[in-house]
């Protein structure tokens, strides 16, 4: 028998966790829209691209991490966790392969 | 009560995750990243080695010491340094953030070549203010062997002082090492240099292997 003391702490724990992960998604989200306000038109794009290379992927390992913890505590999205974690880990695969060949990503340079 | 409410607790979650997050990751860069890459592909020979320009730094908090293995003679590889610059051949990276938008030079440009002792190498443009459209010069050439090494100082902030050394060592008939070595005593005397150097110190090596990458591509297709 499960008694209500704990249901309403899972409860909480499931709530305050989908807050948690609204949060770094925006701040990943964030990382994106705050450069393309500041930067002139002309440098957008690179800078983005640049970004996505390097501070965007710290946040994005973070964010990687947030949903990691979501495929345990707030087990009814998964879906949505893996979803996420497969985004996350192509954004990763096409920022080692950019980084091992750089010399030949024309669209990254020029 | 307020702070109960999940909002509030994940915001504090949040607060707590990134900084554990971040003192994991400057634990790692610190006990491994750095040291890898600031030696990217050099050994420890390479690594101790005289350089020109060593001398201006005896103890340098920046101390950056990268190699590429190019197939091709010292003598096919140096052109490709000295005609380098803002505007002039590119700096064989990122031609949107160092070059203006101009696509770095795929040939040997003759008109670049008579770099010397002395001249400064543009190295970026004013987009405002009264000197709007020009150049400006960061870095001097300060010490020049031809197909053997340069030193390049740097002139302005926050590298004002910074010595980047560039160094050929022939392998064989068609190997060389090429070896760069940047070094800078900074020091965190204001929020600005804590803020330039924690970029610096983590993402320069970026610029700089595609700036060897780039250099040993094109000698090497040439």
């Amino acid at each position: 028998m499960v008694e209500k003391g704990s249901v309403v702490t899972s409860e909480n724990k499931i709530k305050t966790y989908r807050w948690f992960f609204y949060i770094s998604l925006l701040q990943l989200l964030a990382f994106f829209i705050v450069p393309a306000l500041v930067f002139p038109i002309r440098l957008v794009f690179h800078i983005e691209i640049i970004s996505a290379l390097t501070l965007g992927l710290v946040v994005a390992l973070f964010f990687l991490l947030v949903n990691v913890c979501g495929l345990y505590i707030d087990k009814s999205r998964r879906s949505l966790y893996v979803s996420m974690l497969i985004i996350i880990g192509l954004w990763f695969l096409w920022a080692v392969i950019s980084w091992s060949f750089i010399e030949h990503m024309d669209y990254l340079l020029r | 009560m307020l702070k109960h409410h999940p909002l509030l607790r994940a915001i504090a979650m949040n607060i707590i995750a990134w900084i554990l997050f971040l003192l994991v990751l400057l634990a790692l860069y610190f006990a491994w990243l750095r040291e890898y890459q600031m030696n990217w592909g050099a050994t420890a020979q390479e690594v101790s080695r005289y350089m020109a320009g060593d001398e201006l730094h005896e103890n340098p908090r920046f101390d950056a010491t990268r190699a590429v293995q190019i197939n091709a003679t010292p003598e096919q590889i140096w052109p490709w340094i000295v005609q380098m610059g803002y505007k002039r051949a590119g700096f064989y990276g990122f031609d949107k953030l160092d070059n203006g938008g101009i696509p770095s030079a795929e040939r040997i440009i003759p008109e670049y070549q008579n770099l010397k002792v002395g001249d400064s190498i543009p190295s970026g443009e004013y987009t405002r203010g009264e000197h709007k459209g020009e150049l400006f010069y960061l870095l001097e050439v300060v010490e020049m062997e031809p197909h053997e090494s340069m030193l390049w100082v740097f002139l302005g902030t926050p590298w004002i002082g910074a010595t980047w050394s560039w160094g050929l060592y022939r392998v064989d008939d068609k190997h060389t090492i090429l070896v760069s070595r940047l070094r800078q005593s900074y020091t965190f005397d204001s929020f600005e240099a804590i803020i330039a150097w924690s970029f610096i110190d983590t993402i320069e090596i970026l610029m700089m292997r595609t700036t060897l990458l780039g250099i040993k591509r094109r000698a090497e297709n040439m």
